[in-house]
C-alpha cells in the first residue's frame, strides 16, 4: 500500500442518505438500460449468427453437390455438370407473332439447379432471421438498404488474365448462367448493418 | 533535539528502505525446517520473504483460469487448441495442489491453527482451505467417477473462489480504514486514491484495467474476419459488460467527486470532474455502445465502435508521464501553436509553389492548390511516398530547398516537446529535492513523509542510485548550510530566528563537547584562580557536569 497514514475516523451519519439512495438507484437504471441494450445487441448478433448459418448451409449444399454432379451416379438432373444448356424450342400458342415467355428455367442454368436447391431440398426451410421469411438473393450487400439484412449473396469468381490488378472478378450468380462447367463460388450474407459477411468459397 | 546526533542518522539513510524496496527478510537459517519454510513462505507478518509475491502470482493464475473457462466455451476457440487447455488446466492443477498441500503442512506454524489440538485437521476444515479443496477435487472427481463435461466446468469455475483469499483479507482492511465514513466517502476510497483506500482500491483499479485491457483486445480482434466470424455473439455480450462495469464506475466518480479536495460543490463539483479529460475519457469510453444500439436503426453509426479503442485511455489515468506530457503541452502551447502556423504557412507556400510549377506538366497529378496540399506534407514531413513528385527543372529545384527548410520546420515541435519534457522532469525532481530537504530539515523522516516521498519517486520514475544521489545531495546541502550559518556575523543571525536557532543549537552542541572533552578538575581550578568566569557562567559549567555524571 502506498499511503500508510493511519486516517481518522469521523463521526458522521455512516447509513446511505437520500443522496446515496438516489444514486444506487440511477446505477441501477443505467445497469438495466446496459442489460437492455446490451440483450437487443445479443438478440442482433445472433440473428447475424442464424444468417451466417444459412449462408454455411448453402455453401455446404453446393459444395457437396459440386464434388458430385458431374459424376455419372449424380441423380440431380437440374444441377448436373457436363451437359450444356438446351434452350426449349421456341412456342407461340397465343399466336401474337411474339415467342411466348417460359417460366421454366432452362435445364443446365443456374436458375435450374437454384429452383431445384430451394424447392426439393433441406435448403427450402432457410428463414432469414432478421424478418422471419425466405431468405432473398441479391446482387450486392448495401449498408443503405436495411431490407437487405439476412439476405444471401451468390456470386461467381472468375479469373483474370496473369498480371492483373485484382486476380478474380466476382459477379452475381443469375438464372441464365450456364452450369456445364466447374465453377468457382462465394456465399456472403448481408448482417444487421447491411455489410457483407463472407461465409465461403469454393468449387462448384 | 541534538544537531550531532541528528548528522549521523540523515547520512546514514538508505534509499532502498525508504522506497520500501528489497527488504531482506530477517530470517534464520538456523530455525527447525517447517518453521523456516513459513517463514520464507506464508508468513504475512515479515517484510521480504516471498509470501506476497506467491500470492500474487496464485492470484495470476485464478484470473487465468477463469479467462480460459471462459473460453472453453467457444468451441472456434477451445477445439483447435483443446491440447493446451489440457496442459494449462493440468499446470494449473498442480500448482493449486502443491499450494494446498504446502498450507497443509505448515498449518502448525501458523498463529490460526497452532494453538489448536490438531492444527492441521483445523486447518482442513477452516473455509479458505474448504475454497482450496473445492478447486482442485473436481480434477480428481473425474478420474474416479464419469463427470458430465457441463458439471465439471461448473465446478471448475469454483477455483475463482480461491480469489477470496486475495479479496476478503482487502474487504476487511477496507472496513477497517473507513470504519465510522458514510457511504459516499467509502465510494470515493474505493475509486480515487486515498489513504482510506487501501488494497481494495488497488484490486479496483486492477479490476478496470483488466476489463479495458479485454475490451480494447476485442476490439482489435473484431477486425480479424476469422476471429470475429467465430466469436461474434461472444464479443457482442463482453461489450456490454464492459459497458456495464464501466457505467458504473463512470457513475461512482461523477457521484464521489465531491470528496475530493476542489470539487467540493455538489452540482459545479460533479460537473468540474465531470469535464476533466480523465472523464471525458470514461464517457468516451462507453457512449459508442449506447449511441450505436440506439440510433443503429437510424444512422450507420459502425464508425462509432473505433471510439471503444477511447477505452485504451483510461489506462493514462495511471500514468504520471501522460500527466507530465499535458503539463508540457499546456505550457509549451504559445510555443507550439507559432511553429505550427509556420508549418502551415510553409505548406501553403509549398503547395502553391509545386502548383505553379507543375500543373502544366502533370495537371493529373498538381491539378489545383488543394490536391498539391497532401504532395507538400509529404515532402515537407520527409515522408516521401514518390506517388506524386516534381518532373519539371525549376519545381524540383524549389522541392529541394523547401524539402530541406521542411526538415528544420517539422522538427521544431518534436524538439520543443523533447525538451520541454526532460526540463519538466528536472523542475518536479526539483521540487521533489526541495521537498526532501524540507522534510529532513528536522533531522528525520515521518513515516507520512516517507509515504509521499515514495509517491513522488514512483510518479517521476526515480531509481534506487538516483534517491541516493538526491539523499547525499542534500546531506552535503545541509553541511553547507551549516557552515555557512557559522560564518555569518552574529548580528545577521540574530535577525532571523531560524538561523538563530540553528546557531543556538550548534554552539549548544560545541559547549557539551567541551564539556565532554575537558578535565573537570582542571578546568575548574584554573577557572577559579584566575578567576575568568562569572558566577553565572561558573553555574552553567557545574550544570554541565552534573548532567555528564548522571548520564
Amino acid at each position: 500500500m502506498e499511503n500508510t497514514q493511519s486516517p481518522a475516523a469521523q463521526s458522521v451519519k455512516t447509513t446511505p442518505t437520500l443522496a446515496d439512495w438516489i444514486f444506487i438507484l440511477i446505477v441501477l437504471a443505467i445497469l438495466s438500460l446496459v442489460a437492455n441494450l446490451g440483450h437487443s445487441a445479443y438478440l442482433e448478433a445472433m440473428h447475424t449468427e442464424n444468417s451466417k448459418k444459412n449462408g454455411e448451409d448453402i455453401a455446404k449444399w453446393l459444395t457437396e453437390t459440386g464434388a458430385n454432379r458431374f459424376k455419372k451416379t449424380f441423380d440431380m438432373p437440374a444441377c448436373t455438370g457436363g451437359k450444356a444448356p438446351v434452350k426449349p424450342p421456341e412456342v407461340d400458342a397465343d399466336g401474337d407473332g411474339e415467342p411466348d415467355v417460359n417460366p421454366e428455367p432452362v435445364p443446365g442454368t443456374w436458375g435450374a439447379c437454384f429452383q431445384h436447391m430451394m424447392t426439393n431440398t433441406d435448403l427450402k426451410q432457410l428463414v432469414n432471421p432478421f424478418f422471419d421469411e425466405t431468405p432473398k438473393f441479391i446482387a450486392a450487400c448495401n449498408p443503405d438498404d436495411a431490407t437487405l439484412m439476412g439476405s444471401i449473396v451468390l456470386e461467381k469468381m472468375v479469373a483474370t488474365p496473369p498480371g492483373s490488378a485484382v486476380p478474380m472478378i466476382n459477379s452475381q450468380l443469375i438464372d441464365t448462367d450456364p452450369i456445364d462447367q466447374k465453377m468457382q463460388l462465394r456465399v456472403s450474407i448481408c448482417d444487421k448493418g447491411s455489410y457483407a459477411i463472407k461465409i465461403a468459397e469454393f468449387e462448384f | 533535539m541534538d544537531n550531532n546526533t541528528h548528522a549521523p542518522r540523515l547520512i546514514d539513510l538508505d534509499a532502498k528502505t525508504l522506497m520500501g524496496e528489497d527488504v531482506e527478510a530477517d530470517i534464520s537459517p538456523d530455525l527447525p525446517m517447517r518453521q523456516w519454510m513459513y517463514a520464507w513462505l506464508l508468513n504475512p507478518d515479515i517484510p521480504g520473504n516471498y509470501q506476497k509475491s506467491i500470492d500474487k502470482w496464485v492470484g495470476l493464475l485464478i484470473v487465468a483460469n477463469l479467462f480460459t473457462l471462459v473460453l472453453e466455451h467457444v468451441p472456434a476457440v477451445f477445439e483447435p487448441y483443446k491440447h493446451y487447455f489440457h496442459i494449462f488446466d493440468l499446470f494449473s492443477i498442480t500448482v493449486f495442489v502443491i499450494e494446498y498441500l504446502m498450507r497443509l503442512y505448515l498449518a502448525p506454524e501458523d498463529s490460526e491453527f497452532n494453538k489448536r489440538k490438531l492444527p492441521r485437521l483445523a486447518y482442513i476444515f477452516s473455509p479458505f482451505a474448504i475454497i482450496d479443496f473445492l478447486a482442485v477435487a473436481p480434477f480428481f472427481l473425474q478420474s474416479f467417477i464419469p463427470v458430465d463435461l457441463r458439471a465439471l466446468r461448473f465446478l471448475r469455475l469454483l477455483r475463482i473462489l480461491k480469489l477470496f483469499r486475495i479479496v476478503i483479507p482487502a474487504i476487511k482492511e477496507f472496513g477497517e480504514l473507513n470504519r465510522g465514513r458514510t457511504f459516499r466517502q467509502r465510494i470515493h476510497a474505493l475509486v480515487f486514491p486515498s489513504a482510506y483506500g487501501g488494497t481494495m482500491q488497488t484490486i479496483f483499479d486492477t479490476f478496470i484495467g483488466v476489463w479495458v485491457i479485454i475490451s480494447v483486445l476485442a476490439v482489435v480482434l473484431e477486425s480479424v474476419h476469422s476471429i470475429s466470424y467465430a466469436i461474434n455473439v461472444e464479443f457482442a455480450i463482453l461489450d456490454a459488460l464492459a459497458v456495464a462495469i464501466f457505467s458504473v464506475e463512470y457513475c461512482m466518480r461523477i457521484y464521489a467527486s465531491v470528496e475530493e479536495p476542489g470539487f467540493k460543490n455538489a452540482i459545479a463539483g460533479r460537473f468540474k470532474q465531470a469535464s476533466t479529460p480523465a472523464t471525458v475519457i470514461d464517457l468516451l469510453a462507453i457512449m459508442p455502445f449506447f449511441l450505436e444500439v440506439v440510433l443503429s436503426h437510424v444512422f450507420d453509426l459502425r464508425f462509432l465502435r473505433v471510439f471503444r479503442l477511447a477505452r485504451l485511455l483510461k489506462l493514462t489515468r495511471h500514468s504520471d508521464a501522460t500527466a507530465i506530457l499535458g503539463k508540457v503541452l499546456v505550457r509549451e502551447w504559445p510555443v507550439m501553436s507559432a511553429s505550427a502556423f509556420i508549418m502551415l504557412l510553409l505548406v501553403v507556400l509549398t503547395a502553391s509553389l509545386g502548383y505553379l510549377f507543375e500543373h502544366e506538366a502533370q495537371p493529373d497529378k498538381f491539378e489545383n492548390i488543394p490536391t498539391a496540399f497532401y504532395w507538400a506534407v509529404i515532402t515537407l514531413a520527409s515522408v516521401g511516398y514518390g506517388d506524386i513528385s516534381p518532373v519539371t527543372p525549376i519545381g524540383r529545384a524549389m522541392t529541394i530547398v523547401l524539402a530541406l527548410i521542411g526538415i528544420g520546420i517539422f522538427a521544431i515541435p518534436a524538439a520543443l516537446l523533447s525538451s520541454a519534457f526532460s526540463d519538466q522532469l528536472v523542475k518536479e525532481r526539483d521540487a521533489l529535492k526541495a521537498n526532501l530537504l524540507h522534510m529532513l530539515k528536522d533531522g528525520h523522516l515521518e513515516e507520512a513523509e516517507i509515504a509521499i516521498i515514495r509517491q513522488e519517486a514512483k510518479r517521476l520514475h526515480l531509481t534506487i542510485e538516483e534517491i541516493n544521489a538526491l539523499l547525499e545531495t542534500i546531506v552535503k546541502e545541509q553541511e553547507n548550510e551549516k557552515s555557512k550559518i557559522k560564518s555569518l556575523p552574529v548580528h545577521i543571525i540574530a535577525e532571523k530566528p531560524e538561523l538563530a536557532i540553528e546557531h543556538y543549537k550548534n554552539l549548544l552542541g560545541q559547549i557539551h563537547q567541551l564539556a565532554l572533552m575537558t578535565d573537570a578538575d582542571k578546568f575548574e581550578a584554573a577557572a577559579k584562580t584566575s578567576d575568568r568566569l562569572t558566577a553565572s557562567e561558573m553555574a552553567l559549567w557545574q550544570q554541565l557536569q552534573a548532567r555528564k555524571s548522571n548520564a
